[in-house]
């Protein structure tokens, strides 16, 4: 299996923000949620892969190769779908299409009108009279007509109701049929990692935490909760945010399998969401502690 | 080559639709009207005291390129389109996300903006130059010594405060994110250093043989300068 994007010990210093060693790896054909509270360095990461951001230290390499070596061909391949909008507000549609098109070999134009169809874009309109939404169709319109093998999307969802979100999910879940495309997808709206993504990882305060398939997640974790006469009987390394209250305590459990066949009915182990880890796992759910 | 070309063709594309454009051509207009007064009136200069009334329009001239070649030509062409303003406070644009996120490697990028600045600037001071040379010409029917001393220093201001000064705030915007700071340092120096210049150093200067010599190595110099710096430091930033 091709490795898509590996990230090796990569680390991104500012004045008030560190992303601190980082390392992941997609392989081709898969989608993966990069989940985090706002800040937590997502969209760090993602510039980074886009070579907007330079790296003091580490290795990044997309389709094997390095991303500031070999920066354009790499770019070829990759559809981008950024959380503002980054095209001219003064152009129409169409306009923008063909500047873009100049720059892919493989730019698809009868692609790039059936999105534009598809979404109900006029492509004789200026981009400023798109509303949020619209605008974010537009540059996933863009970033699929030129057969991009990977696409990055930071936040595409973020600021859109319900209803346009769903369908931008389903459209990812469409294209990504064929096995042959591969998605980096950040959000801090977990929900939406919940439907497409195959590996999620969690970054906090610009470190990864976690970086494992979702399927396997799902059937290690678990939320426990027990009675506080238990929690020093449990390894501790199984545990992660710990928050006691009058009643009992409750945890991220990372040996879930485990925890049940060592405590049986003594503990309650609940199924977690996305949404549960990224809170445990921030640590914030501790403030609440007696 | 040809990413460049495209990234030049994006380029102005971008300028072109940056809102910017009727202001542009307005500034273009009063300017190059500017440019040929300033030759029509300098006739009645060369047939009364010669050298003397040369050298109070050489000051007219520095006069009118400190505040207009600057302001009416190149902050209009050249750093409003590269600003965006949000929030109440003027950035660096954004634009530099788009083409950095296409297939162009930031040294072509780069290339293409000074491409653009310099080959733009330079026709727009021989323009400027032309018409001053236009003016002379139609009210005394040729140029003489004087006149073409009096192109000369247009050219020579123009090519300062346009050229040079629009190269290195190119320079400026590339290289450094928050740029208002060092393109206000460029346009403070390129008027001090006008200013300080007595306009008969600057007749001196436009009269000598080696004008055109020094004037093209001038050009030469900041360009590659501001190439090379604003390339440079582009490379290594954070976008």
């Amino acid at each position: 299996m091709e490795t898509v994007v590996e990230l090796r010990n990569v680390t991104k210093d500012f004045k008030n923000f560190r992303l601190e060693d980082v390392s992941l790896a997609l392989e081709r054909g898969y989608t993966m949620g990069l989940v985090g509270a706002n800040g937590a360095g997502k969209t760090t990461i993602i510039k980074l892969i886009m070579n907007l951001l330079r790296k003091d230290s580490g290795t990044i390499k997309v389709f094997g190769m390095d991303n500031q070596a070999f920066e354009k061909e790499i770019k070829q391949r990759i559809g981008f779908v950024y959380d503002e909008n980054i095209y001219p507000d003064n152009l129409r549609l169409c306009r923008i299409g063909s500047l873009i098109s100049n720059f892919y070999k493989d730019w698809d134009q009868e692609r790039f009108e059936k999105y534009l169809n598809r979404f109900d874009l006029d492509p004789k309109i200026k981009l400023s009279k798109l509303s949020r939404g619209m605008k974010m169709k537009f540059s996933i319109a863009v970033a699929l007509s030129h057969n991009a093998e990977l696409i990055i999307m930071d936040e595409p969802t973020s600021g859109l109701d319900p209803v346009f979100r769903r369908e931008i999910l389903d459209l990812l879940h469409n294209i990504m049929e064929d096995g042959e495309r591969t998605i980096i997808f950040s959000s801090h709206i977990t929900s939406d990692l919940d439907r497409i993504a195959d590996v999620i990882t969690l970054v906090d305060n610009g470190k990864i935490v976690l970086s494992m398939s979702y399927d396997e997640m799902m059937r290690k974790y678990r939320v426990l909760k027990g009675p506080k006469v238990l929690i020093d009987k449990i390894d501790p390394s199984w545990l992660q945010g710990v928050r006691i209250n009058r009643f009992g305590f409750d945890a991220l459990c990372l040996e879930g399998e485990k925890a049940a066949r060592e405590f049986g009915n003594t503990v309650v182990l609940e199924k977690p969401s996305i949404e549960d880890i990224m809170v445990y796992y921030s640590g914030k759910v501790g403030a609440c502690n007696e | 080559m040809h990413a460049m070309s495209k990234a030049m063709k994006f380029n102005l594309a971008m300028i072109t639709y940056s809102g910017y454009l009727p202001f542009l051509i307005v500034m273009l207009i009063i300017y190059s009207l500017l440019s040929y007064a300033m030759g029509f009136n300098t006739h009645f200069t060369r047939h009364e005291t010669g050298i003397g009334e040369l050298i109070d329009r050489i000051e007219d001239m520095r006069e009118l390129a400190y505040s207009g070649s600057l302001i009416f030509i190149t902050v209009v062409f050249y750093i409003l389109p590269l600003t965006r303003v949000r929030n109440g406070r003027f950035e660096n644009a954004s634009a530099a996300v788009l083409p950095l996120s296409l297939p162009v490697s930031r040294r072509e990028y780069a290339h293409s903006r000074f491409l653009y600045t310099g080959i733009s600037s330079l026709l727009l001071v021989i323009l400027f130059t032309g018409l001053i040379a236009t003016g002379i010409w139609c009210r005394s029917g040729s140029l003489g010594a004087e006149g073409r001393i009096a192109v000369r220093t247009w050219f020579a201001l123009n090519a300062l405060m346009i050229n040079a000064v629009g190269m290195l705030s190119v320079a400026a915007c590339l290289g450094a994110k928050i740029f208002l700071i060092p393109v206000s340092a460029i346009f403070i120096a390129a008027s001090a250093f006008i200013w300080l210049i007595p306009p008969e150093c600057i007749y001196q200067f436009t009269a000598s043989p080696f004008f055109w010599p020094v004037i093209a190595a001038f050009i030469i110099l900041t360009d590659m300068v501001s190439v090379l710096f604003g390339t440079s430091l582009f490379r290594k930033r954070d976008i």
